[in-house]
């Protein structure tokens, strides 16, 4: 009886928590759409802009490193898919919570803190789930001619590697926004860790692009499995490995080994300020 | 005695980083930070008993907040016992955070975009408190508070003094045995703090709550605190009623006497210098400060010689005595 009470308010409090992060996203929907689609898609335009006009150079079904223009652009269309379903803002929003001693509220809340950011995490992250399903379909219909780039099968294959990979980075921007608790700003921090990673996870440009020496040195590191692997098992050409799953979860759970830490140590620190 | 807040010699010590000014200054902290420990709070005893509504005062950086912050685990102390409850705070373990309230007049634990009532929903659950309980206290607190009409309205689009009736609501809803206030009249006009002050008294009579206050403004302090403890640099300064606090300075009493015509007379004049007079531009009201002995042949000798058409008498208030107290302090 006891266990079945505890397990009840403790998906309560999940519950409640994750219901109201959807109230509060969907109350500013334009603020939304800016914040979250408003750059991936700008992004997005500009590759499709840029992509287009150089293969217009070349004739039709040319080639540049094994990707057609078709192929190149759908990379894209799923690399904005891809970011869409596993970053939030969840970082930033802990680093302002410190700053600003907000997070006092939560620590005399009988639920844990990194409980209450990840129920925040899991109403963005679903919200993003499926606005980024509609885009990714309505964005094929229109500048992809209807030519599908992922089929329902491969979608499902590519369900858990989404997950840990927004896992991965939900622990990352976690622990940068922790570092507020030393640090007046991590913005500059969180820029140089996204840019790092968007570019040696093929964010930019496919990894196919890259020197063989430089993919070799980057294959045990967890950034070829940020874009790169999980758009490969979009595309049905990488499904079941198990490898890039067990590097994900071993740098996933050396991050939460560094959030215990610095958590630990960071409290000590903390000093409320502001309130 | 049944306390329910032991401490003994409680730190807590901040470090403070140095910046000397302009560029140099902002270039050289990059190699070299100069720091000093700042005692925030300094060999801190205190015993507060079950059911006590005590104020800690002090001035501005006193450590009257950080006290607070360590009572409630917010923050961990640097040494220094503290049992709250029979817990260490700093813990936060969920039976502890249970049993207390936290209201901070300036930050907000509401959620500013949304109804006031899904915050309170959110609560219900953090704080596992029964669907039937919950809407019982909601219909208490809410009539008390006189909040019940604006549940369903966004907290952004509140006043001031609802949004804190709002906050003080919040952290009653899971009944807790310790509420800490930190100002929690800060900013709102004198009905409204009026108001919060009526409702604490009212509250705190029916549940015995245990109520730790701090605030700046004294008639917060006097009209809801028996115990009084003031805090100087982050050390215990007083620590008594707050009768005996007014009384630190004698029992001078404060009277106002108005005059139908203007008070040229030097002889009558005269009378009142013994008193330290504050006349005002017309010499029509003169404020003079007496002591408890001195008070009925004062306003017999007055009524009698002069053209009186009417007259006021004021204790010393605690803040009077709180201002003299922090000069000698100083």
């Amino acid at each position: 009886m006891k266990i079945t009470n505890k397990i009840y308010w403790e998906t309560a409090k999940w519950w409640q928590t994750i219901k109201l992060t959807w109230i509060n996203v969907l109350i500013y929907k334009l603020n939304f759409i800016l914040v979250v689609i408003g750059p991936a898609l700008g992004v997005y335009l500009i590759q499709y802009n840029l992509w287009s006009t150089i293969y217009s150079n070349y004739p039709a079904n040319h080639l540049i490193l094994g990707f057609t223009l078709e192929g190149m652009l759908s990379y894209y269309l799923l690399i904005f898919f891809v970011k869409f379903m596993t970053i939030t803002i969840n970082g930033i929003d802990l680093s302002e919570e410190i700053r600003l001693g907000k997070m006092s509220s939560y620590l005399v809340y009988p639920f844990y803190f990194w409980e209450v950011h990840i129920a925040k995490f899991l109403g963005r992250i679903s919200i993003q789930f499926f606005i980024g399903t509609i885009s990714l379909f309505i964005l094929q219909y229109f500048l992809l001619k209807g030519n599908s780039v992922i089929t329902f099968e491969n979608f499902m294959f590519a369900l858990p590697v989404l997950g840990l990979v927004a896992i991965f980075w939900f622990l990352i921007n976690f622990l940068i926004g922790l570092l507020s608790l030393w640090l007046d700003q991590t913005w500059t921090l969180r820029v140089i860790v996204n840019i790092i990673a968007n570019f040696l996870s093929g964010g930019i440009l496919p990894l196919e692009f890259f020197p063989s020496y430089l993919r070799n040195a980057i294959t045990y590191t967890p950034f070829p499995y940020l874009y790169n692997y999980p758009i490969s098992v979009l595309r049905g050409e990488n499904s079941g490995q198990l490898i890039p799953n067990l590097i994900i979860i071993f740098y996933a759970f050396i991050l939460a080994l560094l959030i215990k830490f610095v958590w630990s140590r960071g409290m000590k620190e903390y000093t409320a300020s502001g309130m | 005695m049944n306390s329910v807040i032991k401490v003994s010699g409680l730190n807590k010590k901040f470090i403070v980083y140095k910046k000397k000014p302009g560029l140099v200054g902002a270039l050289q902290s990059f190699y070299k930070r100069e720091h000093i420990a700042n005692f925030a709070v300094k060999d801190f005893d205190l015993t507060i008993p079950r059911g006590e509504i005590i104020g800690l005062l002090g001035p501005n950086g006193a450590g009257k907040t950080t006290i607070m912050k360590m009572f409630s685990g917010i923050i961990v102390p640097s040494s220094g016992e503290l049992q709250v409850l029979g817990y260490t705070p700093h813990e936060r373990k969920w039976s502890f955070l249970k049993k207390i309230g936290i209201v901070m007049g300036q930050k907000s634990q509401l959620w500013w975009d949304l109804p006031a009532l899904d915050s309170f929903e959110l609560l219900r659950r953090y704080y596992e408190v029964e669907k039937s309980d919950f809407k019982e206290r909601l219909e208490e607190l809410s009539e008390l508070l006189e909040v019940k009409n604006l549940l369903q309205i966004h907290i952004r689009k509140l006043s001031l003094g609802e949004r804190m009736k709002m906050e003080l609501l919040a952290s009653l809803l899971h009944r807790p045995e310790i509420l800490f206030l930190d100002e929690p009249t800060i900013g709102l006009d004198i009905s409204a703090q009026k108001k919060i002050r009526n409702f604490l008294l009212e509250y705190r009579q029916k549940h015995q709550t245990t109520m730790i206050l701090t605030s700046h403004y004294m008639a917060d302090v006097e009209s809801l605190c028996s115990r009084l403890v003031l805090i100087t640099k982050g050390v215990k300064s007083f620590d008594d009623s707050t009768l005996k606090f007014k009384k630190l300075f004698g029992n001078d009493k404060v009277i106002t006497f108005y005059f139908k015509e203007i008070q040229r007379d030097e002889k009558k004049l005269d009378y009142f210098k013994q008193f330290n007079p504050i006349w005002d531009n017309d010499n029509l009201k003169v404020d003079i400060k007496v002591s408890e002995d001195q008070f009925q042949a004062t306003c017999i000798y007055v009524l009698q010689n002069y053209d009186v058409i009417d007259f006021e008498t004021q204790k010393t208030s605690v803040e009077l005595v709180m201002d003299k107290f922090f000069e000698n302090h100083k």
